[in-house]
């Protein structure tokens, strides 16, 4: 009994750790908060990265409203990263926090997510800052979403625009040498 | 009246006519000497035979291909020696006399050059070459004696002349001067050109380009090349205008001008942009808030378009986007000090990147925006913009085909915690042919404020 205790507990620890050096499942999202769900994972395979070479991540939005349209913005200048904030746990225990800063003057090229819709687009984290250690890093983005849109108030060509903010969930990503 | 002297005797008159013809007849014969001796008979004999000979042309015709060219020999006669032998009665003695005659001839030639060749009669050859080079005419001439002379013979001269030619041919080698009416062209296509020369060494090419023609257009750099050499034996450029084209090159081989030309049709892509816009508005977003052209959900204007492309051509539409005069943006803080944005380049001014990228689906569209926090009270935005559609075709450069110009402006204030303004824009502006191209000293978004925020 005892045995199969100990193998139960070796395979548990043993696919957790899998699971934590390979990446995220894309299935795992952060908690939705007003029916948007956030979720961020490496594009492509879950290998191991590389230290050094590009690292492609992929913020995944969800409207799980049937009636409720959602906007993102997204700063034409600075389109990878502009409108998120990245926290970011290395290995070391260093935490680097970068937050929006989309462009006073700008051109907004965000989408509309409708109802059950989801969108994707990437993050170049490479331009938030450089995962230079080996080890074990933490993620978490955050980013505003504007809506939804029914909820509106319009007085001319003004127009009164919920907002909130929605987290991701946090993404562990093994950097091998 | 007749009297009659005595003693007189009478005459007959016949008797006397008869006397008078006697004594006519033998003054006459005496006097002239023909008499006693009558030619009987006469013989004709060939002494010896005439010949004629060519002489060489002395002139060297240079032309153009496509010229006439007329090169003359001349002959040497030498006549025949004839002997001629008078027979006389009574015993008279022969007479001999000698004369001569020129002999008949018949000269034809034969002209070549390159594969080419004609051939004709005469002393003087007439014609129009088809190749070009170093030619030669060939004279030959059959002469035949007169009798009583029957001695033939023949004679042989060569002629030089030179044929130059100037031909245009294309980026493949393929002469396209000789079939000048079948050239077509899309506009934006790289046009490479050389003048193919033939029969001695050429110089001082002088190239003529009908039409708007340019160099290149950096659509990066938004910077256009109008000017391309005109004085090589190439000559590279675009076209930028649709139409009825003509090409000529002209160069000097050894003091002759020669010159090619050749026409071209060209065509450019049906195109059409239909511009959609939406309404400029001012959003509040939590303690914020932002001044849009299209919304907080909408884009400000999205260009739409068509683009067919002639048979036989391929390419697609390039977009730049440009504003001849800068966008100003204000903001206004809380103790009443108004910001304002101000270029720090020379306009024009280019919104970059270009070619301009931001889509939705295969429609551009742009949604120009400021954002205010809660530290501003008032907000304002103005700019007018122009969106280019261009053809770049496989292998060429862009070059426009029609544009659209747009605004937008909006200013907004809070007052009691409640923002108001007034605000405008284009609607659904109508787009408009163009051979225009979009070019910039700076960039747009290459501003500071002042003051600074």
């Amino acid at each position: 009994m005892r045995k199969h205790l100990y193998c139960y507990l070796i395979t548990f620890v043993a696919v957790t750790v899998q699971a934590l050096a390979s990446g995220l499942s894309t299935n795992e999202w952060g908690v939705g908060t007003n029916n948007v769900k956030m979720s961020i994972y490496l594009a492509g395979s879950n290998e191991e990265i590389k230290i050094g070479k590009p690292l492609k991540l992929i913020a995944r939005f969800k409207n799980i409203s049937t009636n409720e349209v959602f906007h993102l913005h997204q700063a034409r200048e600075l389109t990878e990263v502009a409108d998120y904030s990245f926290f970011i746990d290395f290995p070391s225990g260093k935490r680097v926090s970068a937050l929006s800063k989309a462009p006073i003057i700008g051109s907004d090229m965000g989408s509309n997510i409708g109802p059950n819709e989801t969108f994707e687009c990437e993050l170049k984290v490479d331009k938030v800052c450089q995962l230079d250690e080996v080890g074990t890093y933490k993620i978490i983005v955050q980013r505003e979403i504007w809506g939804p849109f029914e909820k509106r108030k319009e007085k001319g060509n003004v127009v009164e625009m919920p907002t909130f903010t929605i987290i991701s969930n946090p993404l562990l990503l093994q950097i091998v040498k | 009246m007749t009297t009659w002297q005595y003693g007189q005797k009478r005459r007959d008159p016949f008797q006397l006519v008869f006397i008078v013809v006697l004594s006519a007849m033998l003054v006459s014969g005496v006097a002239f000497g023909r008499f006693p001796c009558q030619e009987t008979s006469e013989d004709h004999g060939c002494v010896s035979d005439g010949w004629v000979t060519l002489v060489a042309p002395t002139n060297s015709p240079v032309v153009c291909l496509g010229n006439s060219i007329t090169i003359t020999a001349s002959v040497t006669v030498a006549n025949s020696q004839n002997q001629t032998v008078k027979h006389f009665n009574n015993s008279c003695p022969d007479e001999v006399s000698y004369g001569g005659d020129a002999p008949t001839y018949v000269v034809t030639w034969t002209a070549s050059v390159g594969g080419w060749s004609t051939n004709g009669t005469g002393l003087t050859a007439t014609f129009t070459p088809a190749d070009c080079g170093a030619g030669t005419v060939s004279f030959g001439l059959n002469y035949t004696n007169v009798s009583p002379c029957n001695g033939t013979g023949t004679s042989s001269t060569d002629g030089n002349f030179t044929v130059l030619s100037l031909k245009i041919v294309d980026g493949s080698g393929k002469d396209i001067s000789s079939a000048n009416s079948n050239n077509t062209a899309i506009v934006g296509q790289s046009m490479n050109l050389t003048a193919q020369t033939c029969g001695g060494t050429f110089s001082n090419y002088v190239w003529s380009v009908d039409g708007y023609a340019i160099s290149n257009y950096d659509v990066v750099n938004g910077i256009l090349t109008t000017d391309f050499p005109l004085t090589n034996s190439g000559v590279m450029f675009h076209w930028v205008d649709d139409g009825s084209k003509s090409v000529t090159c002209s160069a000097d081989c050894g003091g002759i001008t020669c010159s090619a030309n050749v026409n071209f049709n060209v065509v450019k892509p049906a195109a059409k942009i239909d511009a959609k816009t939406l309404t400029v508005i001012f959003t509040t977003l939590g303690s914020g808030g932002l001044l849009k052209f299209g919304g907080p959900f909408g884009q400000g204007i999205t260009f739409s378009n068509t683009l067919t492309v002639p048979a036989s051509f391929s390419g697609t539409s390039v977009w730049s986007q440009v504003c001849a005069s800068a966008p100003v943006f204000t903001l206004t803080d809380t103790s009443g000090v108004t910001h304002t944005t101000v270029q720090n380049g020379s306009s024009p001014f280019g919104d970059l990147p270009s070619p301009y990228g931001i889509f939705n689906g295969v429609n551009p569209f742009d949604s120009p925006d400021i954002s205010v926090d809660s530290s501003f009270v008032g907000v304002s935005a103005s700019g007018s913009y122009e969106m280019f559609m261009m053809f770049q075709p496989s292998g060429g450069c862009p070059v426009p085909l029609r544009a659209v110009t747009w605004s937008w402006s909006g200013a907004f204030t809070k007052s009691s915690g409640v923002w108001s303004g007034t605000s405008t824009n284009s609607i659904d502006p109508p787009d408009y042919p163009t051979t225009s191209f979009p070019t910039w000293n700076s960039s747009v978004k290459d501003y500071h404020w002042n003051p600074s925020l």
